[in-house]
Formats: C-alpha cells, sequence, structure tokens
C-alpha cells in the first residue's frame, strides 16, 4: 500500500508535467526534430546505485556519437519504474502515448522487463533493455520488437557454474533474492554446475526487497555442510550479505562466492576491507586491458571521477548498440520499427566487455566471462587481479516465434 | 541444536531492534491517539546524523550518543508546532494525522537522498565490539550481542521509569485519562511533545545501532514502519511491556519463518496480526481494551 501511495502522486505529477510538455510542442515537428529516447531505470530504491552508473554509461555512449545521429540530436525522457511492474507499465504508456519516443532503453528489474515486453510487443515500440536478464524475456516473451544488449542469465551464470565444478568444488549452497532474475540467475548457476557433477544441496531464497536481516539464511547455509555459498544479490542487498557473513566469522568456514554485483564497486566504500580477497565472476571490470575498455574507462573517469562498474559498462553497450544502429538507419526510425531491431540484429561492434554478437532472439552474448580476485593495488586502493576466464554459455530455447 | 540456537540468538537481536522503534510508537499512540506513520522517518535521521557524526569523529559511541538527538528535536517540533495544533483545531482524526505523517515519511526519504544521494553508508563497528565470542559451543559476532544487552537495558530502565516514578505516573495516568491529567494541573502539551521527541529519539537510537549490522540508505525507514506497526498491535496499544514481549514474538515468528518455513517468512508476521485482530482487538496484553 505504501508504495502505490506515492506511485499514484508521481505519476498524476509526471503524466501532468507529460500532457503539457506534449501540448506546447506541435507534432509535425517531431518528423525532424530529436530523436527521442525514453530511458526506464530504477532510480530509487535497493537498485538506485546500479541505475545511476547505467545512466552514466548510457551517456557516455551517446557523448561518443556527439548526442547525434546523422545530424538529429538525441534526447533521452527518463522515468522511474520503481522496480515495479505496474508502475514500469505506466511509464511506458506515458512514454508511447504522451512523450511519443522513437523507442525505449534501459529496464533493470526482470519483473519489469516481463510485464514490458508483452507491452513492447502490442504497441510495435522496439524496447532494447539493459539488463533484465531474465531468460524468458528473450524466450517465452520473444518478439521481434524487442533486444537485450547484455547477456541472459542463463549465458552468464551456466558457464559460471561450469567453471566452479571444473574447479573441484563438489557441493554449493545458492542464496538469492526470491524474484524473477534471482530465480534465472541461480537456477542457471545451478543447471551449470550439476550437468557438470556438482551438487546444490539446498537453495536459499529471501523475499526480495523485504530482507533486511540474512542472519537466519546464513546460519541455514553454513550449517549446510556445503562447500561455498553462491549467490546473486546487488545493491543494498548485497552490502548486508556480505557484511553479515563476515559478521558471523564464515568467511574461513564457507566462501561467499558472487558476481561483479555482489562485489560491485559502489559497494566497496561501505564494505571496507570486507570485499578484500572476495574472488568471484565478472562480465567486465576496469583494467581489462583492451583498448575500447581503456577508452570507455578513460572517458567515464574524465566525466565522473570515477572507474566504471559493471552497470556503468552494461549502460555504455546499451546505448552505443542504440547509436550504431541509428546510425545504420541514417539517423531514421523506420516506418517498420521491428527493422530497427532486425538491423540491431546484425550488429557486431567490440565493446568494454568483449565482442558483442546478437543470436536470432535479440539477445546478446558474452564472449567471455573473468574470474578475479579483489586485491589491494600499488597505490593502496582496492582493485581486481584477473585469475582465469571462461567462454560464456548460449541462450536457453524457449522462443517459438520466429523473425 | 547449535544453528537453533543461533537462530534463537538472531530472532532475539530482531527482536530488540524492533522494540526500540515500536516503544515510542506505541506509547505516542497510547498517549496522544496519533498514529504517527513518520516513525521510520526518525530512524532514517537518526542512522543518517549518527552517520556524519562518526564520520566526522571516526567515534562509534558519540554517534550513538548524538544521533538520536536530531529525531528527537525534529520529534518535538513536530508534535509541539504541527500535530498539537492540528488536534486542537479539531484535525485530529485518524486518516488526517496519518496521511500527513505518511508524507512526512516519503518526504524525508526524498530529502535525505537529495542530500547524501542514493549511495548505501555504513558505520563501523567499534574495536571493543568487533569479532565473536563462544558461547555454548557456538560462535556469535559480540554487536549482535550488545543490540540485544541494549535492548533489554532500555525495556528494563523505561519499565522502571513508568512504574515507579511521579513522570511514569503522569504517562500512565494520561493513557487512561487524558482529561483528569489536564484537570490536575498538568501541562500536557509539553509532556506530549516532551514524550514524542523520545519516542522519536529511540527511533533514531535504533537507527544508529542497527547501521554496523545493517546498511544505511534513504528509504531504510519506509520497510521497517510496518514490522512496527505489527508489533504495536499485537502488543495493545499504549502498552509498554506488552510491545516488549510482542517485539520477541514478531522477531522470533520473522526469523524462524526465514529458517525453517522460508516459503512463509513474507506472511508469517501478517498472519500472526490477523489472528490477533480477530481474537484480541485489544492486543495480546491490551488490558485496557482499547481498539485501534
Amino acid at each position: 500500500m505504501a508504495m502505490s501511495f506515492k506511485g499514484y502522486a508521481l505519476i498524476g505529477l509526471t503524466g501532468a508535467i507529460g500532457l503539457a510538455a506534449s501540448a506546447s510542442v506541435p507534432t509535425y515537428a517531431q518528423e525532424k526534430g530529436a530523436i527521442k529516447i525514453g530511458l526506464m531505470l530504477p532510480y530509487k530504491g535497493v537498485y538506485a546505485v546500479p541505475a545511476e552508473s547505467i545512466d552514466r554509461g548510457f551517456q557516455i555512449a551517446l557523448e561518443e556519437f556527439g548526442n547525434k545521429s546523422n545530424g538529429r540530436p538525441i534526447e533521452i525522457i527518463r522515468a522511474d519504474d520503481e522496480l515495479t511492474p505496474s508502475v514500469g507499465v505506466q511509464r511506458f504508456n506515458k512514454f508511447v502515448q504522451s512523450d511519443k519516443v522513437a523507442l525505449v532503453a534501459g529496464v533493470v528489474g526482470s519483473n519489469v522487463g516481463i510485464a514490458l515486453s508483452e507491452l513492447a510487443d502490442k504497441n510495435k515500440m522496439p524496447m532494447v533493455f539493459v539488463n533484465a536478464f531474465a531468460d524468458e524475456i528473450t524466450g517465452k516473451f520473444c518478439s521481434p520488437y524487442i533486444a537485450r544488449t547484455s547477456f541472459s542469465a542463463n549465458g552468464f551464470e551456466y558457464a559460471s557454474g561450469k567453471y566452479w565444478a571444473s574447479k573441484g568444488v563438489k557441493t554449493a549452497v545458492t542464496m538469492g533474492p526470491d524474484y524473477s532474475a534471482g530465480r534465472a540467475f541461480i537456477g542457471g548457476f545451478k543447471r551449470g554446475f550439476e550437468d557438470n557433477g556438482g551438487k546444490v544441496i539446498e537453495e536459499i531464497w529471501t523475499p526480495f526487497q523485504k530482507t533486511k536481516d540474512y542472519s537466519a539464511a546464513l546460519t541455514q547455509a553454513a550449517n549446510s555442510g556445503a562447500q561455498i555459498i553462491y549467490a546473486f544479490y546487488a545493491g543494498a542487498e548485497a552490502i548486508q550479505v556480505v557484511k553479515q557473513h563476515a559478521d558471523f566469522g564464515l568467511r574461513t568456514k564457507i566462501p561467499f562466492i558472487g558476481d561483479h554485483w555482489v562485489y560491485d564497486e559502489a559497494l566497496w566504500p561501505a564494505l571496507g576491507d570486507l570485499a578484500l580477497n572476495a574472488q568471484h565472476v565478472a562480465t567486465h571490470y576496469p583494467s581489462i586491458e583492451t583498448e575500447v575498455n581503456q577508452k570507455f574507462v578513460k572517458a567515464y573517469n574524465a566525466k565522473y571521477k570515477q572507474d566504471p562498474d559493471v552497470s556503468a559498462a552494461l549502460g555504455y553497450d546499451n546505448g552505443k548498440a542504440i547509436m550504431l544502429t541509428l546510425e545504420k538507419l541514417g539517423g531514421e526510425m523506420p516506418q517498420d520499427r521491428a527493422k530497427f531491431i532486425s538491423t540491431m540484429r546484425d550488429l557486431t561492434f567490440d565493446s568494454p566487455r568483449g565482442k558483442i554478437k546478437f543470436n536470432a532472439q535479440n539477445s546478446a552474448l558474452l564472449e567471455k566471462v573473468y574470474v578475479v580476485e579483489i586485491v589491494k593495488g600499488p597505490d593502496g586502493k582496492m582493485q581486481r587481479k584477473p585469475l582465469d576466464q571462461f567462454p560464456g554459455a548460449g541462450d536457453l530455447p524457449g522462443c517459438t516465434k520466429s523473425f | 541444536m547449535q544453528p537453533f540456537l543461533i537462530q534463537l540468538l538472531n530472532g532475539v537481536q530482531l527482536s530488540m531492534l524492533v522494540f526500540l522503534l515500536a516503544v515510542g510508537l506505541t506509547l505516542i499512540f497510547g498517549l496522544m491517539n496519533i498514529l504517527n506513520l513518520a516513525h521510520g522517518a526518525f530512524f532514517t535521521m537518526g542512522a543518517y546524523f549518527g552517520l556524519v557524526v562518526a564520520n566526522n569523529t571516526g567515534s562509534f559511541w558519540l554517534a550513538l550518543l548524538v544521533g538520536p538527538l536530531l529525531p528527537f528535536a525534529a520529534g518535538f517540533i513536530l508534535q509541539f508546532f504541527v500535530l498539537q495544533p492540528l488536534a486542537q483545531r479539531g484535525r485530529s482524526t485518524h486518516l488526517d494525522l496519518a496521511l500527513l505523517t505518511f508524507g512526512l515519511l516519503f518526504a524525508t526519504a526524498g530529502a535525505v537522498e537529495y542530500i547524501f544521494g542514493s549511495a548505501f553508508h555504513s558505520i563501523v563497528t567499534p574495536d571493543v565490539l568487533m569479532g565473536r565470542v563462544a558461547l555454548l559451543g557456538i560462535e556469535y559476532p559480540i554487536y549482535r550481542l550488545f543490540i540485544i544487552a541494549i535492548g533489554i537495558a532500555i525495556a528494563v530502565g523505561l519499565i522502571l521509569v513508568i512504574d515507579r516514578t511521579l513522570v511514569g505516573a503522569t504517562l500512565r495516568a494520561g493513557v487512561d485519562n487524558r482529561e483528569m491529567v489536564t484537570a490536575l494541573g498538568i501541562n500536557i502539551t509539553f509532556l506530549f511533545a516532551l514524550v514524542f521527541g523520545f519516542g522519536s529519539a529511540l527511533a533514531g537510537f535504533a537507527g544508529v545501532v542497527s547501521a554496523p549490522v545493517m546498511s544505511i540508505y534513504s528509504s531504510m525507514g519506509i520497510g521497517i514502519v510496518v514490522t512496527t506497526f505489527v508489533v504495536v498491535v499485537v502488543g495493545g496499544l499504549g502498552n509498554l511491556k506488552g510491545s516488549f514481549y510482542a517485539s520477541l514474538i514478531v522477531g522470533m515468528t520473522d526469523t524462524f519463518a526465514q529458517a525453517y518455513l522460508p516459503e512463509a517468512e513474507l506472511f508469517a508476521i501478517y498472519i500472526l496480526l490477523i489472528a490477533v485482530m480477530i481474537f484480541r482487538p485489544q492486543g495480546l496484553f491490551g488490558a485496557v481494551g482499547r481498539v485501534a
């Protein structure tokens, strides 16, 4: 009840502003004026930090093209989906009806992503997801109007499960937030791990956005007898669970292995030394020694005075894929908007994390996944040391449409 | 047995944290008949003010002492200058004041985000309370035992004050019969504001105490208000001892559901709430027979 009241108030307000804005702009101006991109991110709440990073990475990508495509300026219109499907749907409708955007980008939560995929298909509105990793989005809910520029949960986590099983880990207990992305990530890990000889002894699910104290779940995990805890958490939840894992003295008992969201650099100030010596898997980290990445890290540092975290890199990929597609289309959104997405599908480009290619369901694939350790660098600041790398896995089948 | 013991301690620790919040809320409701939804805002305020103090002085103890002062002042001012005048003008229906304080809860989260950004912060655990202690074959973090100790100390202290002192007697009288207390020449407006401020300070205190375990962020107070209300209703409105026992019941229900029946965790405490509302609407420990 609490959230919905706030939601309505905000919708009323943004709706009013939207109406006022659309009334004052003559419609014909939109034909030749700016290309409007609706950017939907959960700017508040547990994923506020990743949302901010994605927004920044997105801007860096646009600036690389001078914020213009074929001479037409790009205008970003932002909306906050509050990580709530019903709110996301309302914001999406506002994008379509009153902002008259050319396409919608962003979206972090898979719960919101699933709600929007159907809507994008119905409205024939190109939807370019930045995160929304749940496999169903480019599987069961696939559409010629939907693309994802990051990767699917299976592509990342199946490969990770396979990797840890090949490293002599026989048993694991999993922990994750109980919602679509958590289920998709941990599910991917479990398949990869068990297909390659490992065994998940226990799966622990914590209520998403509601859990503050993980002591009960961690106690259960520690007593399961498994060799490792494999977890997927992000934002505020990641800080709490990593801290409490250390508080209970479990670091020497059962390692807490996660990914670049659990050990996101945006969380390092809050984690302090607890992040030190943690090993995790990552799709991107700032010190990858490729030209594209160093250029991106430099541009990001110049603008925001800090290293980009993985969310910033994913936001950058999202913006860059859109800009490259627009460039190919001569800065115009084609009449048949599905053509925008099919043009994007044919793209291949170098991104900070590696080469990006799309599969037949418009989902970007992972060229490689890195295994890293967080260490203190020569300057006394924390940084990541590469230990190993392995290729990403394919997507789960599930898409029955052909396009 | 060992995991059970750890879960038991986890439950008590959560209960004590919830108690620090619930006790202020129950006093405010019992005494002033105000459904104070802004209680979570004071929790947030205390945590952030404590964070500022800790960052500038490096002392957790100073943060613990000074942190609650801001919510105290804010609570006092809110009651004395806003809620009390509204009540005197007849605008004191539950809905009016609930809406006002509800708005304040979100306004605080927004203001905090404006000033501090949306990042997560933490106060470092003081060295004395770092590490773990071995007892009965298990190892338990000292800081969490400290939370339990603080909760019990405050509960005992408050019960002594309420049961044994003149101030306590006045408060109890205020809950039972407000007109009579005023008729006896007690400046109830001032007393109310003081209690409101004190309740808010306890919420802020809880914010600082929980900081080393959980993280500090702008909307931290919004979720916890709901749990706190469940405690207040289960314990009986305005019932101090009741809220202590109810905190234990709610904290244990939550922890054990999370540990042994995770599917039920989300609604376990609400089932408890509904059962109490049906069978004992005055609360499990309420003798006054007052109904929300």
